[in-house]
C-alpha cells in the first residue's frame, strides 16, 4: 500500500543511515533525507524543505540528555535534572513539529546488556529503569501537547537477542544497532505513516471452519467443534476469538465470509456456550457457497469499506490463494497451519494501527448493528419516504473545539465519496480554519431510533462582502440518502446567512472517488453553472426536511434540563422575555457560546416547551438580534448583570 | 580445520541476502564471485560496505563456527585489495582462516 507520504526526514544522534535504506528499499515513493549525523537540537532550528514535510525523530537518552548520560556512568544525579532536560528536548520537538506536516519520535530504552544498579535498578532515586521509565512518561506528557506528534516504542524495535548493538559498527560507522532493529524500525515507521494517513486496514474478514473453530461444523454440529473447555486446540481458538474480540474494542470491524449452511454457522454463533464472538459483534456476513472473492466485493460494498481497508483470514491455503489472486488490495496474511499460532500472527499484523481514537470508533459495530435494523425497516416500509419518517433521524449540530476535533479531522482526512473539495487538513489546520473570523465550520452528529450514529458530517463556509462559499460539505457514506444531505446545506445556509451572506456558491472539486457529491449537489435545489460550481441567489429555501429533526447546540429539551439542573438553575419565565437569575450565570456562560446558533423560532421549540415543562419559574434570557428574515433572528442566551443589563459578551454578540 | 571456498562464498551470499533487504530493486548486489564491491563499478557506499564485511563476520561465525576479524581500515581503502569483489574477499578470508 502507497502510503504517499514523500518527504521524510530522519534525525538521529547516531548513524541512522540503515533504517533511511530499509525505508527507501521498502517504498521507493519516499524522498528520505537524513539530517547531519548528531546535531539533533541544530536539525530542530531549520525550516522545513516543504510544507508536507514528516519527520523521524530517533535519539538514544545517554547523547540527547546529558544528565542521563552521567547516570548510565553510575554518577549519582538529581533525577529531576534528568526530567528537565527532557522537556527541554520536547519543547524543541514541539516547535519543530508546528511547521511539519507528521513527527514521530522514538521513546527511549536502556541497552540490553546494561546491568546499571542490578536488583536496585528500578529503586526510585537510584535506578536506571526507574529513571527511563519517568523519562519517557514525561516525554510522552510534553509530546501529547500537538496532536501530530506520536511516539514509537523503540522496545518493539529492539527486541530479544537480534537487537544487541554489534560493538564494531558503533566503533566503525557509529551505527549502534543491528540491521533486524533497523528492519523492525522501518516497519513500526511505515504502520505509524499508514495509521496517520487514515490507511490502515479496518476490517477483518475471517472464515469460520477450522479459523474460528476447530472442526467442520456441518458434519459434527455446534456440540462437535472444538472450542474451549479442556482441549488445548480448543483453548487456543477461543483466545483467537478473544484477541479478535480486542481488536473490535478498539474500532476494527468483523466479518465473516465462510462456505457454510447459514442457518447451521449462526446456530453455532448463538449457541456455543464458548463462543466469545456474538452475533453482535459482527459487522456483516456471507455464509454460503459461493465464491469467497465474490461474497467478500460484496460485503465491503454492503458496509460501505473499501477492499483495501480488509485483512481475510482462512485457514484453507486454497481459499486464500484464490482471494488474494483476484483481490489483490485485499490483504491475505500467510496463516500458521497450528491453531496455537493463531493469536501471535494476529498479533503480527501491524496494519491496523490508527492515531485516533473516537467514541465512533469504538461504537461502530453496533452502529453496523443498528444499520442491518434499519435495513430490515426498510425492507418492510410501503416507500422510501415511509422508511425515512419511520427512522426518526435527529442531528446535532456543534462548533468545532477540542472535544470533536479528532473526529471532524478523521472525516477530513478519509472521508472520498461525499466530499466537496476533498482538503486533507490536520487537527491544528482545520481548528485555525474554524476560528477565523467571516468563516464557520459546523460539526453534525446524528442520531435515530436505532441508535446513535455518531459524528457523521461536516460543513463550513465563509463570507466574503454578502457572498456565501460553501467550504466544505463532508458526510459520512453512512447517512446517505437519509436527508441529513438536505438538513447540512439548510445549516450551511443559516450559517451563511449568520455570518452577512445573502447568497451562496459551491465549486465541487472532482476526484477519483467523489462522483456520489455531484450527483447529490445536482438534487439541491441550486442552480448549476460551468465547472461544476452551484449557486443559490438566495438562502431562504434551504428548509429542514421533515424526515429530520435538527437540535441546534443547546441539544434536546431534556438535555437543556438536565444541564440546568445539574447547575441547581432556577427559572423564571415571562411572556417575552426570560431572564435568567443571578444564581444561573453559570448555566447562560454554558449556554450562550452555542446560542448564536438558536434562531427565534429554535428557541420557541427548545426554552419555551421546556420551561413549561419544568413547570415551575425560570429565568431565561434572551435577546433577539438582527438577521436576514424574521425566523432567522438570532437568540442571544445572557446572563443577568447586577443592573439588569446585557454584559459585555451579549453586546458583542448583538452587534 | 580445513575450510573450502564454497562454504567461504556461501556465507558471503547469506551476508548478501541480508543487506539487499535494505537496498532498493535496483541496488541489489547480485550474487556472484565477479560482483564489484569497492572501486570502479561497485554500487555500495562506505557504510554499506563495512555493514556487508561485519555481516559476513557474522555469517561465518555462525555457519562455519570461526570467528574472524576482517574489517580492516586500509583494505577499505584500496580498491584493488580484498574487498575488491566477492571473490577476491572469499579469497582473502579463507586465506585468513584456512
Amino acid at each position: 500500500m502507497s502510503t504517499a507520504l514523500r518527504n521524510l526526514q530522519l534525525i538521529s544522534d547516531f548513524n541512522v543511515k540503515p533504517l533511511a535504506q530499509f525505508l527507501a528499499a521498502t517504498n521507493d515513493s519516499f524522498e528520505v533525507d537524513v539530517a547531519p549525523f548528531a546535531q539533533v537540537y541544530q536539525s530542530l532550528d531549520m525550516p522545513p524543505a516543504s510544507t508536507d514535510e514528516t519527520a523521524v525523530v530517533w535519539t538514544l537518552p545517554e547523547r540527547i540528555i546529558p544528565s542521563f548520560a552521567r547516570a548510565m556512568s553510575l554518577e549519582k544525579v538529581c533525577h529531576e535534572s534528568c526530567l528537565a532536560e527532557t522537556r527541554d528536548f520536547a519543547k524543541a520537538v514541539l516547535t519543530f513539529a508546528r511547521k511539519r506536516r507528521y513527527v514521530f519520535v522514538s521513546s527511549w530504552a536502556l541497552p540490553s546488556d546494561h546491568r546499571g544498579y542490578g536488583v536496585l535498578d528500578w529503586m526510585p532515586q537510584i535506578g536506571l529503569s526507574n529513571l527511563i521509565a519517568r523519562m519517557n512518561l514525561c516525554l510522552a506528557d510534553e509530546l501529547s501537547k500537538a496532536p501530530n506528534v506520536h511516539i514509537l516504542d523503540v522496545t518493539r524495535w529492539l527486541g530479544s537477542g537480534t537487537g544487541i548493538t554489534p560493538p564494531k559498527m558503533w566503533y566503525a560507522a557509529k551505527v549502534p544497532f543491528s540491521n533486524a532493529v533497523f528492519e523492525r524500525a522501518a516497519k513500526d515507521c511505515l504502520s505509524a505513516m499508514r495509521a496517520v494517513k487514515g490507511q490502515s486496514r479496518k476490517l477483518i474478514v475471517v472464515d469460520l471452519d477450522n479459523t474460528l473453530w476447530g472442526g467442520v461444523i456441518g458434519e459434527t454440529g455446534w456440540q462437535g467443534v472444538r472450542l474451549g473447555g479442556h482441549d488445548h486446540v480448543g483453548e487456543a481458538f477461543k483466545d483467537f476469538q478473544s484477541s479478535l474480540l480486542a481488536l473490535s474494542n478498539r474500532g476494527i470491524q468483523l466479518a465473516i465470509v465462510s462456505k457454510n449452511d447459514e442457518t447451521v454457522a449462526i446456530e453455532a454463533i448463538d449457541l456455543h456456550p464458548e463462543m466469545v464472538l456474538k452475533r453482535r459483534h459482527f459487522a456483516g456476513w456471507r455464509i454460503n457457497w459461493s465464491d469467497k472473492a465474490a461474497n467478500i466485493t460484496s460485503l465491503v460494498q454492503e458496509l460501505n469499506f473499501g477492499l483495501s481497508a480488509v485483512v481475510f483470514i482462512d485457514d484453507n491455503p486454497v481459499e486464500r490463494d484464490r482471494v488474494a489472486a483476484a483481490l489483490p488490495d485485499v490483504m491475505v496474511p500467510e496463516w500458521p497451519i497450528d491453531p496455537t499460532a493463531y493469536v501471535t500472527a494476529l498479533r503480527k499484523l501491524d496494519c491496523f494501527d490508527v492515531a485516533v481514537l473516537t467514541n465512533e470508533d469504538r461504537n461502530r459495530t453496533a452502529m453496523y448493528a443498528a444499520e442491518r435494523d434499519r435495513r430490515t425497516v426498510m425492507l418492510v416500509a410501503d416507500s422510501a419516504d415511509t422508511w425515512l419518517s419511520k427512522l426518526d433521524t435527529h442531528l446535532r449540530i456543534a462548533r468545532i473545539d477540542s472535544s470533536n476535533i479528532a473526529r471532524v479531522a478523521q472525516l477530513f482526512n478519509k472521508t472520498n465519496q461525499l466530499n466537496l473539495s476533498t482538503r486533507r487538513l490536520p487537527d491544528s489546520e482545520i481548528l485555525a480554519w474554524s476560528n477565523a473570523p467571516k468563516r464557520s465550520m459546523i460539526a453534525v452528529s446524528a442520531t435515530d431510533k436505532f441508535g446513535e450514529m455518531g459524528l457523521v458530517g461536516v460543513v463550513s463556509v465563509e463570507v466574503d462582502a454578502c457572498h456565501g462559499r460553501l467550504v466544505d460539505f463532508i458526510l459520512s457514506c453512512r447517512v446517505m440518502g437519509r436527508k441529513v444531505e438536505d438538513a447540512m446545506l439548510h445549516v450551511a445556509a443559516a450559517e451563511a446567512a449568520r455570518l452577512g451572506g445573502t447568497s451562496l456558491v459551491a465549486q465541487y472539486l472532482p476526484t477519483a472517488r467523489n462522483r456520489p457529491t455531484l450527483d447529490v449537489f445536482r438534487d439541491f435545489k441550486l442552480t448549476e453553472k460551468d465547472n461544476q460550481l452551484f449557486f443559490a441567489g438566495s438562502l431562504d429555501h434551504f428548509t429542514v426536511p421533515n424526515e429530520v429533526v435538527v437540535d441546534y447546540g443547546m441539544g434536546n429539551i431534556r438535555s437543556v434540563h438536565n444541564a440546568l439542573v445539574r447547575l441547581d438553575c432556577s427559572v423564571k419565565t415571562s411572556d417575552k422575555v426570560h431572564e435568567l437569575d443571578a444564581n444561573s450565570w453559570r448555566a447562560a456562560r454554558c449556554l450562550v457560546g452555542r446560542a448564536s446558533l438558536l434562531s427565534t423560532r429554535q428557541c420557541c421549540h427548545l426554552l419555551i416547551p421546556f420551561a413549561r415543562w419544568r413547570g415551575e419559574e425560570r429565568s431565561f434570557a434572551f435577546r433577539l438580534g438582527g438577521g436576514i428574515r424574521s425566523h432567522q433572528r438570532k437568540c442571544y442566551l445572557v446572563e443577568k448583570s447586577p443592573k439588569n443589563k446585557p454584559n459585555r459578551a451579549w453586546r458583542r454578540q448583538a452587534k | 580445520m580445513h575450510y573450502s571456498i564454497d562454504q567461504i562464498i556461501a556465507s558471503i551470499y547469506l551476508a548478501i541476502d541480508e543487506i539487499n533487504k535494505q537496498s532498493p530493486a535496483h541496488a541489489q548486489l547480485s550474487k556472484e564471485s565477479t560482483t564489484i564491491l569497492l572501486g570502479d563499478g561497485g554500487i555500495l557506499d562506505s557504510l554499506g560496505l563495512i555493514n556487508l564485511i561485519v555481516c559476513i563476520e557474522e555469517k561465518i561465525v555462525f555457519e562455519i563456527g570461526r570467528q574472524v576479524i576482517l574489517l580492516d581500515e586500509e583494505s577499505l581503502m584500496n580498491p584493488e585489495g580484498p574487498y575488491r569483489s566477492v571473490g577476491s574477499l572469499a579469497s582473502w578470508i579463507l586465506s585468513r582462516i584456512g
